[in-house]
């Protein structure tokens, strides 16, 4: 056993230090706090800790080693500020209770156990203690010291080299700082401040720079990109060349793109925002099997979240709820495409889709439960059918039209309980009031409504109610069926033919009639239908 | 026998009634970078919500040390109890449950238990309030646990935030959340569950009006034993939802949130919580 021992002051004056290191540290442990919660304050959190720590021992002339610490331990208590600060509490009370006896100085062999003791006491103070985190780093660091206690160099350089290397290996003991490409910021907190305390024993200098620097952050950030996705697989039957098919999924935003195989059976893997279009994609090469999604953001989470519950038991199975909807118009299909749906439908001019096109695009979305939105009172018909072919994973939520479509995906989930869902869906599309605005083609006369060719013809909720010379009188006559003072906004979506000055003319119409209506115009995009609006 | 309720300041229990009741309250902290303020305190609601939309640093927040438990502790000792019951806020959406029990073993002189009624701001209330009436006519501490995990479990929460950007900002909601109620043309209407996610996207509605209207529906799902309306800088939202609830329930109080809870939330919100009867 070495001579070297550590005196009150200069374990003090280590103590000092160690916050000049730690503030010095501060922004970049802030900046890789994802865990528990990914609030950026962990950093702030640990150095206000060990302030109010020091400061409890400002004063502290001529006194013992046990006396010192047993302040600074209550300092740090009472001014604990966050997890991680309440969890540094307890490792110095775990310090001060083992050298609570010591009087005028320590031997390294009493800093070992000190530092053994303050990881002790860290794990009993927390219920459920995590692996990854800064526990982790203060048990195999103060384990390193224990090995090493030849003299107080070896001993400090150990403790500090293993918490490093500890932090370092904190991704792979918690997948969630994998997933976000940082190391543990308490782990790292920890290890700054045994760097600051042995600095100040070995009568050495800080570094100049940060240990926690943007180029760490950058480095550990390439490991995974951001945004999560789906994990799009499938195999092609069709005969399409591999370089061709990949340059497609790049044109669609791919990641990760993997093709492989021979023309005639191409496996297919790819990362993508939305997967929708890749199979559509596929499905226009030809056959496309063995079709498999994975959302990558909800296993991430599932798994961020079974982190931190009370374990994999307390997990409820949550079913993968997808979306099938028939929509037509750029505008259209990414409104619907925002509010969750996974596989959009061409309806074709005329909007008619066949039963067997709904249980393939239902089959193609490759989740447990599938809902299907027709937004056609025809098409409603053929997807009753495609969910009587397979009761237990299609349902049909009766949208006769392209609104009551967009109000019935506004009350979708892609998670939770589907009967209670499709139950939030239904009463969303009873809320709306659905109007078509068009020009007629021929003379004729409809529920007794004489129409000339060319005339404005108006819709509401798919029954022909009005005609008239213009589209925006059309309109105003379609509101006023539609009692629309009763309502709070209208949406409408403009299609793909209609003029600036149309829109103008039918907003300022609506305006001038319904002054309280609230309206928000959309890019619909939508063939045959120069307008549709949705009333609400 | 003497029984004291303790809580902590995200139970949205106003000064006024946990004085009547008493109800031992403990703040969270709010921080504005360095600065630290104790919830409700040190700063106002007004003060704050002002603050929390002008100030250039984003505010955190954090639980209570354990040495402030301790003082908490014992001030309720040095006033008689020799039994404390503290009602937590959820205790995966805050670490002062941590505190609270790590604080246990500093102090003697009174049995002292905790619970994670899981819930946060009235939801988180009312079972305090029911616990401190109960000790009040002399309940004691085994009991009051069971009283509160009872209306816990009956206790549902909705809350409708006027922007969900600063659940995210504070990690309180995740991405896939986020997404799912973050798009133009969409209100959301949240959930805070017992099970993870816990901050949840509960359904989403086209305009405010029927967002409120929507909550009071759902809640409405249920045969209600109680209700209490909270808001954060939305009273006329949250009276909107009184005139709702009125001829469903009768008269329903509306609460303030507290600071602490106006960091995660933002200005401009409104909640329902409430308790489902008993079968």
């Amino acid at each position: 056993m070495n001579e070297e021992n550590i005196t009150v002051e200069k374990f003090h004056e280590a103590l000092v230090l160690a916050e000049k290191w730690l503030t010095i540290n501060r922004d970049g442990i802030n900046a890789i706090n994802v865990y528990p919660v990914p609030d950026g304050d962990t950093g702030t959190n640990m150095l206000l800790t060990w302030r109010q720590a020091l400061e409890s021992i400002a004063d502290a002339s001529s006194q013992t080693f046990g006396e010192l610490l047993n302040k600074f331990s209550r300092g740090a208590l009472l001014g604990a500020r966050g997890n991680s600060g309440v969890i540094l509490s307890q490792m110095i009370g775990g310090l001060a209770a083992a050298l609570s006896s010591s009087s005028d100085s320590i031997t390294v062999s009493d800093l070992a156990s000190g530092l053994r003791s303050a990881s002790d006491n860290a794990y009993r103070a927390i219920t459920e203690p995590v692996e990854g985190t800064m526990l982790t780093v203060m048990r195999e660091a103060s384990a390193a010291g224990e090995n090493s206690t030849a003299n107080l160099e070896v001993f400090l350089e150990s403790v500090v080299s293993e918490s490093y290397d500890s932090v370092a290996r904190t991704p792979n003991l918690l997948p969630r700082l994998k997933e976000a490409g940082v190391v543990d910021s308490g782990g790292m907190g920890v290890a700054v401040i045994l760097e600051g305390i042995s600095t100040a024993l070995l009568k050495r200098e800080l570094p100049s720079e940060p240990v926690v620097t943007d180029e760490i952050k950058v480095e550990m950030s390439g490991v995974e990109h951001e945004g999560y996705g789906y994990c799009t697989e499938f195999v092609m039957l069709a005969g399409v060349g591999l370089k061709d098919f990949e340059a497609e999924l790049v044109e669609l935003g791919g990641e990760s793109i993997l093709v492989v195989g021979d023309p005639g059976a191409v496996r297919v893997h790819v990362h993508l925002e939305d997967p929708g279009p890749a199979l559509s994609a596929a499905v226009a090469h030809g056959e496309t099997v063995s079709i498999k999604i994975d959302n990558m953001q909800v296993q991430h989470d599932d798994w961020a979240d079974q982190q931190s519950s009370e374990g994999p038991a307390s997990q409820g199975v949550i079913p993968a709820i997808g979306l099938v909807s028939v929509a037509r118009g750029d505008g259209l299909i990414s409104n619907f495409r925002q509010l969750g749906v996974n596989v959009i439908i061409d309806g074709g001019p005329t909007g008619k889709v066949s039963a067997g096109e709904l249980i393939e695009a239902a089959k193609g979305a490759g989740l447990e439960h599938v809902i299907i939105l027709p937004n056609d009172k025809d098409v409603v018909l053929a997807a009753e059918q495609a969910a009587e072919s397979n009761p237990d994973s299609i349902r049909v939520i009766p949208t006769r039209s392209t609104v009551s479509g967009l109000a019935a995906a506004m009350a979708y989930l892609p998670e939770g309980d589907i009967d209670e869902i499709c139950s939030l869906m239904n009463e969303s599309i009873q809320l709306v009031q659905s109007i078509e605005i068009s020009n007629s083609v021929r003379d004729t006369s409809v529920n007794g409504i004489d129409i000339r060719v060319g005339d404005g013809i108006g819709f509401l909720d798919g029954e022909l109610v009005a005609s008239d010379a213009t589209l925006a009188a059309t309109l105003v006559s379609v509101l006023k069926q539609a009692d629309a003072s009763q309502s709070e906004i209208m949406t409408l979506y403009t299609g793909e033919q209609v003029t600036p000055e149309e829109i103008e003319e039918l907003s300022e119409a609506a305006e001038s009639h319904f002054p309280s209506l609230e309206l928000d115009i959309v890019e619909g995009g939508q063939p045959l239908y120069p307008f549709i609006a949705s009333l609400e | 026998m003497t029984l004291r309720i303790l809580t902590d300041t995200a139970a949205d229990i106003p000064d006024s009634l946990a004085g009547e009741l008493g109800i031992g309250l403990i703040a969270l902290n709010i921080h504005f970078g360095d600065e630290q303020l104790k919830d409700r305190r040190d700063i106002t609601s007004d003060d704050f919500f002002q603050r929390l939309v002008s100030s250039d640093v984003h505010p955190t927040t954090s639980q209570p040390s354990p040495g402030e438990f301790a003082e908490a502790y014992q001030s309720l000792i040095d006033d008689g109890a020799d039994e404390i019951l503290f009602v937590s806020i959820h205790g995966n959406l805050s670490g002062t449950l941590d505190s609270a029990k790590q604080a246990i073993e500093l102090v003697e002189g009174a049995r002292i238990a905790t619970v994670d009624t899981r819930k946060v701001s009235m939801a988180q209330g009312i079972p305090a309030i029911r616990a401190a009436e109960f000790a009040n006519n002399g309940g004691g501490l085994d009991e009051a646990i069971t009283l509160v995990e009872d209306v816990v479990s009956r206790t549902r929460s909705l809350v409708i935030a006027d922007t969900l950007e600063y659940l995210k900002k504070g990690g309180r909601l995740t991405q896939s959340q986020y997404l799912l109620g973050s798009m133009l043309r969409v209100k959301p209407i949240l959930a805070i569950g017992e099970e993870p996610p816990y901050v949840t996207i509960a359904t989403r509605v086209r305009t405010l009006k029927k967002a409120l209207e929507t909550m009071v529906n759902m809640a409405n799902e249920d045969e209600i034993e109680w209700a209490g309306i909270v808001h954060g800088q939305g009273l006329e939202n949250a009276e909107i939802v009184q005139a709702l609830m009125k001829p469903l329930v009768g008269e329903v109080s509306i609460y303030e949130v507290t600071p602490v809870l106006g960091v995660h939330l933002g200005p401009g919100t409104v909640g329902l919580h409430w308790i489902a009867a008993k079968n």
